[in-house]
């Protein structure tokens, strides 16, 4: 949100500038603006970069997902005049901003030489960024296949093919980063963001899947095909409306109907996007709504669905229910398996569960343990036995720690799972601690 | 909503002038201006509060925007604090207006300000009011950064600007509150509000009860979906944050003086063992509208919150409930391997089935004529990609899935007549076995690959010969720079599937000499990379420039959308092909964004030649590349 406003902020002055003379009322209010998102949205406390690799945004060591699509321009401009990395120190001064934004803008030479904000000095290095000999860390690869998958669901929206060769490259980067630790990617898996939930769910879902594939032995092909459905499985609810999507009340009768049109829109447009080789795809996402019992969206009567899309069900609901949504909160994780083991039979298929529960246990990866002493842990290793491993991330006072605490502890010590949110976590981004 | 123009639109209309007026020195004679301007006379409300975050009435903000924002900023640099309208409004008083606040609070300053220069201007419709003390700051883009000048401007973390009121004079001293900022609540994270022992009792008010109440109504006031989900989050984040007892008597209150929105949107929010948790704390007042909340949803949670208010603990004890009963299904799994999940195959007949209902199954569903022709032609590309790949039965199963339904969607009738039938598909597997033996014979018998042979072949009257030629691909291209008719040559080589990468065909791509260089680039395009493509986008000759510019598209790679975009943007190019290349990148995921970020450009709206570029790719992407 914050690094979106300023970049807006940003794009906005440069424009003004591109457009009008300095002393323009529009360019003086714009770099104001922009002086205002800075100080305002980052506060007088701290530093911060942004790195420019590619189409790809770093603030800090976190790369951003959407940001590298929406102001594509603005980075293209930045790179164009050299800049790779700015560095913001508080409290900016207009003057080095305003000097930015001309450099931006191809208006002055001179790129800003003040003391609050500075061009490439690399604070972090690439290494740290996750850029190693041209292959990506699992986190780039996670937002690069959100970004590939918002692509696809534009398409979508606007009737058009959805690049199917894209979102398999994407599949695939998922499937080499989640095959080599699969650990980091369930852990990255519990990222969550309201604010374009579908594009991480997609993802995570995706991430779940793999690893149920994997330990399923499935063929590379089967997890290919599996990893493309699980990635595309919601994409047609780019062709329902955002107020349906973004609904926080309940959906009448037929706000209903229509939601439940999306796995028909999905599959339709994965068919019409591809020819030969993507059909089960389209399968995953025509079925991934359709109960084990035959009944649910659509009613496939006495047959089943077929078994991928009941395992990507399983890892749907999974995620989604330990998602807070518009609509109701974020259960714990392992409430979230309770409930798939309760509709094991009926609404899932009891193999997909097995195989999701073997994966993660009672206390997955990315789930936060509140501990006798009222201590939280993130766990970080697969189940094994009557002991949990993990990093204790707050102490006993609820302080958080600088520095994460590997432990191992005896599962008789956990009292509660809790929700990452209610607690402030974000489970992922232990994942450089692995 | 006062006469069909509500305030938020009103300011909106306002914003809306004064971007139209940033941009077009003829404003006045542009639509959205004019338009603005009408709404703007519709609107009966007199005036807004002009402070630098924005337009206000009775202390509420009024349209968020940026735009709005920097226009309310811009007024109060000249010191405005009210800005009045009425229906005596022109185009020509309002773009004269704009033309004064654009001027520098400077030279406003000197001429009297911009409430003495509105009057002299006479400009109707439009009234202005300054603060008592005016003092717009003079001069801001020449601050040093040592400090000297950096108290006349602060702009404090939560991003609010204000004046020093000493060295300059105030420009916005009230605090502002917006909908984004609701009243001050005493909780906080670290510091959860306390209740008193009178406060206790379910009914009573808890200290955070009205800030948290008036959230619940403020959100199901929201019409926007957005804005609603926003509140909601917030308000939820607050409620999290409480102890348990304030959120049972918050629960409490919810269920006696809410209203039924407000009531389910609320309780829909807690997970059924919060419900459970905060049953036992439930008055005689509140427990009947929790039943009759619970009466009220339906399917799953309706089911969980029974149980869950029939026995807490069977989900409050999370180590030896929940957790346990997952463990005891893990220990059920390690007890008997599951091994391989039966039907994760691979097998591709084993799926098959499952495609092609789903197939059919989205045919029948499908109620919008176009999605249904495209379906329609994804068809007939599914049936013949099973021919290509010889499986003769796959292509019959796809032919079944549509072609056998019963009622055909109308929309789809028309394509089955252009599918090949399962009958046809039979007699085309028993004419491809002949080929095939007849194509092995030749090939045996063309063991020299001699030239003239192949070239004396493919000119024979017959298309069976032909086709039999066709058969030997090294041959073709051995024969291909001597061919009189280089056309025929690569027609064969395309018949024949080929697609290989020869460097005697890239050497004839290359040459000056070769007639045929595009029909040549059609065939071999992919094998020549994307840097060779990007060259030949320049190349004299229009036919190799528009094949080039199809495979880059095909490639599907980043470098080959940089290279069209950067072709696309030679303003030289003629149209036509500036069209052609546009419609390339619309069909590409590393195009749309660079058409859409030039299409959004404002600078482009300056000369001709911009607006025509923009004009081309906005074609481009509405059209989808088509």
């Amino acid at each position: 949100m914050s690094t979106r406003s300023l970049l807006g902020a940003l794009r906005a002055a440069r424009s003004a500038m591109v457009a009008h003379p300095q002393e323009h009322p529009t360019v003086v209010q714009s770099v104001l603006e922009t002086l205002r998102v800075v100080r305002g949205e980052f506060g007088d406390d701290t530093d911060f970069t942004l790195t420019i690799v590619g189409s790809h945004l770093w603030r800090e060591r976190e790369p951003l997902p959407h940001e590298s699509l929406e102001f594509v321009d603005l980075l293209a401009t930045l790179r164009g005049v050299g800049v790779e990395t700015v560095t913001f120190s508080a409290p900016v001064q207009v003057n080095d901003l305003r000097k930015l934004v001309a450099f931006a803008a191809g208006i002055s030479p001179e790129p800003p030489d003040g003391t609050s904000i500075r061009i490439n000095r690399w604070p972090h290095s690439r290494e740290e960024l996750g850029i190693v000999e041209d292959t990506l860390s699992p986190r780039v690869r996670y937002v690069e296949a959100m970004d590939t998958l918002k692509v696809a669901m534009l398409a979508v929206g606007h009737d058009r093919p959805i690049d199917l060769d894209d979102a398999s490259r994407a599949v695939d980067h998922l499937l080499e980063v989640t095959f080599a630790d699969p650990a980091a990617a369930l852990l990255l898996s519990t990222l969550k963001s309201h604010d374009g939930y579908t594009l991480y769910h997609s993802v995570n879902v995706t991430i779940l899947a793999l690893t149920m594939a994997q330990a399923a032995g499935m063929e590379p092909e089967a997890v290919r095909m599996l990893a493309l459905g699980a990635l595309l499985h919601d994409v047609g609810k780019a062709k329902l409306s955002s107020g349906l999507l973004m609904s926080s009340g309940r959906l009448d009768p037929d706000d209903w109907r229509e939601m439940q049109r999306h796995p028909h829109e999905g599959a339709r447009a994965i068919l019409s996007s591809g020819t030969s080789g993507h059909e089960l795809a389209a399968v995953i996402a025509h079925q991934h709504h359709a109960r084990f019992d035959g009944t649910g969206y659509p009613e496939l009567g006495a047959g089943r669905p077929h078994p991928m899309a009941s395992l990507v069900a399983v890892a749907d609901v999974y995620d989604a229910l330990t998602t807070r949504r518009a609509y109701r909160r974020a259960e714990s994780p392992t409430r979230a398996l309770l409930a798939l083991v309760r509709g094991a039979g009926s609404e899932f298929d009891p193999a997909m569960v097995d195989l999701l529960i073997s994966i993660v246990g009672a206390y997955p990866v990315g789930a936060v343990l509140e501990l006798d002493d009222r201590s939280l842990l993130v766990v970080t290793a697969a189940p094994g036995g009557d002991r949990v491993e993990g990093l204790l991330v707050r102490d006993p006072d609820g302080e958080r720690l600088d520095t994460p605490e590997p432990l191992v502890v005896d599962e008789g010590r956990v009292m509660e799972q809790i929700p990452a949110d209610i607690v402030d976590i974000q489970p992922a981004e232990y994942v450089d601690v692995l | 909503m006062v006469q069909g123009t509500s305030e938020s639109e009103a300011v909106t209309a306002l914003t809306g002038a004064w971007t139209t007026a940033t941009l077009y020195a003829d404003a006045v004679n542009r639509p959205p201006f004019v338009q603005a301007v009408e709404r703007l006379t519709e609107w009966r409300g007199g005036g807004f509060d002009v402070r630098p975050s924005g337009f206000f009435r009775s202390g509420e903000l009024l349209d968020g925007s940026e735009a709005s924002v920097r226009l309310a900023a811009t007024l109060s640099a000249h010191g405005v604090e009210w800005i009045g309208l009425d229906d005596e409004l022109t185009p020509a008083a309002l773009a004269a207006f704009f033309r004064l606040v654009a001027l520098s609070p400077d030279v406003v300053e000197d001429e009297g300000g911009l409430e003495t220069m509105v009057g002299a201007a006479d400009l109707a419709g439009i009234t202005v009011r300054l603060r008592m003390l005016l003092g717009a700051d003079p001069g801001w883009f020449d601050l040093d950064d040592d400090g000297d000048h950096d108290d006349t401007v602060t702009i404090d973390a939560s991003g609010a600007i204000s004046f020093d009121l000493v060295t300059r004079a105030p420009m916005d001293a009230d605090p502002v509150v917006t909908p984004d900022e609701p009243e001050a609540t005493d909780v906080t994270p670290t510091e959860p509000s306390s209740v008193d022992d009178a406060a206790a009792t379910p009914t009573a008010q808890p200290s955070t009860e009205v800030p948290l109440l008036g959230m619940l109504d403020a959100v199901v006031d929201h019409d926007d979906p957005e804005e609603r989900t926003e509140a909601l989050l917030e308000l939820i984040d607050q409620f999290a944050e409480l102890d348990a007892r304030d959120r049972a008597d918050l629960v409490a209150r919810v269920l006696v003086v809410a209203d039924h929105d407000a009531r389910d949107l609320f309780l829909d929010q807690l997970a059924p063992h919060d419900v459970a948790a905060l049953i036992a704390d439930l008055d005689d007042d509140a427990r009947p509208a929790l039943t009759a909340y619970v009466a009220s949803v339906t399917g799953a949670r309706r089911e969980e919150l029974g149980e869950a208010i029939g026995d807490p603990a069977s989900v409050l004890d999370f180590r030896t409930r929940v957790a346990a009963t997952v463990q005891e299904r893990l220990d059920g799994i390690r007890a008997t391997p599951f091994g391989q999940v039966a039907g994760l195959g691979v097998d591709r007949r084993g799926w098959l089935a499952a495609a092609t209902a789903t197939l059919a199954h989205v045919a029948v569903h499908e109620t919008h004529p176009d999605d249904l022709l495209r379906l329609g032609e994804a068809w007939r590309e599914l049936v013949s990609a099973a021919l290509r790949a010889h499986d003769d039965r796959e292509a019959a199963d796809w032919y079944r899935a549509v072609a056998d339904l019963d009622p055909l969607p109308a929309g789809l009738a028309d394509v089955v007549a252009t599918v090949p039938s399962p009958d046809e598909i039979e007699a085309l597997v028993a004419r491809r076995a002949d080929h095939q033996a007849a194509a092995t014979a030749f090939i045996d018998d063309l063991l020299d690959r001699d030239a003239e042979r192949v070239l004396g072949v493919l000119a024979d009257d017959t298309d069976h010969v032909r086709q039999l030629a066709a058969a030997d691909p090294d041959a073709l291209v051995a024969a291909l720079g001597q061919a009189p008719d280089p056309a025929v040559i690569i027609g064969a080589l395309r018949a024949a599937g080929f697609r290989g990468n020869d460097p005697r065909l890239v050497e004839l791509v290359d040459s000056d000499r070769f007639a045929a260089r595009a029909d040549l680039l059609e065939l071999v395009g992919p094998s020549l990379g994307v840097e060779r493509l990007g060259r030949l986008l320049v190349d004299p000759d229009p036919a190799v420039r528009r094949s080039a510019a199809e495979w880059l598209q095909r490639g599907r790679t980043p470098a080959g959308a940089r290279l069209l975009y950067e072709r696309f943007s030679d303003e030289s190019l003629d149209d036509d092909e500036r069209e052609a290349l546009a419609r390339h990148l619309a069909k590409l995921s590393d195009g749309i964004p660079l058409l859409e970020a030039l299409v959004n450009r404002p600078g482009l709206l300056l000369s001709q030649a911009g607006r025509r570029t923009r004009s081309i790719a906005k074609a481009a992407l509405d059209g989808g590349g088509r």
